[in-house]
């Protein structure tokens, strides 16, 4: 038995959070819901803005749900190597895409190592 | 023969809707020494869905003051003059962009958003030089494309087709445009920019925001757009009908009087900036 996830609320979403699906045996207390958990009929098991806590995670995973979604703040994942080492990726194939035609230019090389340089330093900061 | 068709296409320059006149008012107040809030306050109240967006930006979590502030005076005190004058000039642009219809090669909200980075970027620029004129800065960057609305209003055909070639030969939408049009967003912007009687500084920024040394005048206002426009790709804000970061002259920054590393001193600040835009855009998502 599968329930899906719906209703997006975004009303209490912080617009730096980020929603990601995870299995509900990763679920933990504070953590906060991106949606409500709903019956693939519609009906509501438990509310977005619904606290969760150890006994509520117990019953969900007995109501057979199998994902939640939720919300992750970006500094969580600022800490993480490996996310660190992705968005570094993203910066120098984006920066190496935008400077395509521009990338024997002195000057402009040089702008290109001096954004580079200062994104890459806020990824870490 | 090409010639007539561009000199006939460049007549309808004429059926281009005017400025909103609130718009108008809130631009050319600012060459007004003795201009006092009450006069920009009747000139916005006429305005009543420019109110409400008003109201619910300085009412949003953003500023703080939730659902307490209940009239424009008292937004004005609380957000100050500038700030105000700068919301509306942003969201009758938006307005205006909304009005276009999408393609796949076309998001008018990331048009605009280019616009806003360009002027959000100028401003930047222009408080780090301690230049006089930051008033006129914000909105001669917002404005620096107005040319390209002009294109999309008046030959809509054209502009997809100027699209569908920056994607296909992998051009600059200022190319694209001498290939399909004969004549640029920024020339038409210039003639645009006259027609609305907008102050002389910005409409040779307009004008003038690919070429600034060709200015007689207001040159670093021109080059100051010149660099933010050029700036805005780099870091990848919005979208302005291509993906290519412009070869940057070093004549414009001998203009500014700027080393290329004065603009990475002006990048911490440019994110600020633009963090509190995108609070701003969230208000009218």
């Amino acid at each position: 038995m599968t329930y899906l996830i719906t209703r997006k609320i975004l009303n209490n979403k912080m617009i730096n959070d980020k929603e990601k699906t995870i299995p509900i045996e990763k679920l933990t207390p504070n953590m906060t819901l991106a949606r409500d958990i709903t019956k693939p009929n519609g009906d509501l098991i438990f509310g977005q803005s619904g606290e969760l806590t150890e006994s509520i995670i117990e019953r969900l995973k007995r109501f057979g749900v199998r994902k939640v979604s939720v919300l992750v703040k970006e500094e969580d994942e600022y800490r993480n190597p490996e996310y660190i080492k992705k968005k570094i990726k993203e910066i120098e194939e984006g920066l190496d895409y935008r400077f395509r035609k521009v990338n024997h230019i002195p000057l402009m090389i040089e702008l290109k190592g001096l954004l580079a340089e200062y994104l890459k330093g806020k990824l870490i900061s | 023969m090409k010639q007539d068709i561009l000199a006939r296409k460049l007549e309808r320059i004429g059926d281009l809707p005017s400025l909103p006149s609130v718009v108008f008012e809130a631009i050319h107040l600012l060459n007004q020494p003795d201009i006092t809030i009450e006069r920009l306050i009747s000139s916005i109240q006429l305005d009543q869905a420019i109110v409400s967006k008003i109201l619910r930006l300085v009412n949003s979590s953003f500023y703080g003051f939730q659902g307490k502030i209940g009239n424009l005076s008292q937004a004005l005190v609380l957000l100050g003059f500038d700030t105000v004058r700068n919301a509306v000039l942003s969201i009758s642009i938006l307005d205006i962009f909304s009005g276009i219809g999408k393609d796949k090669n076309f998001d008018p909200r990331l048009f605009w958003l280019h616009a806003i980075g360009t002027g959000v970027i100028s401003q930047v620029i222009s408080h780090q030089l301690k230049y006089p004129r930051l008033e006129s800065i914000f909105i001669a960057g917002l404005l620096h494309d107005i040319g390209k609305l002009a294109i999309i209003r008046l030959f809509p055909e054209d502009f997809f087709q100027i699209l569908k070639e920056v994607k296909e030969k992998d051009i600059s939408i200022i190319e694209g445009e001498r290939n399909v049009l004969g004549i640029n967003h920024a020339e038409i912007g210039h003639k645009l920019a006259g027609k609305w009687r907008l102050p002389m500084e910005i409409q040779e920024a307009i004008g003038f925001h690919h070429c600034p040394w060709n200015t007689k005048e207001n040159r670093a206002m021109s080059a100051t757009v010149y660099l933010s426009d050029c700036l805005c790709r780099a870091l990848d804000i919005g979208y302005g009908g291509d993906s290519l970061v412009p070869e940057i002259d070093p004549k414009a920054l001998t203009i500014l009087g700027v080393e290329p590393l004065f603009i990475a001193g002006c990048l911490k600040d440019i994110d600020l900036e633009m963090e509190r835009v995108k609070s701003f855009l969230t208000v009218f998502n």
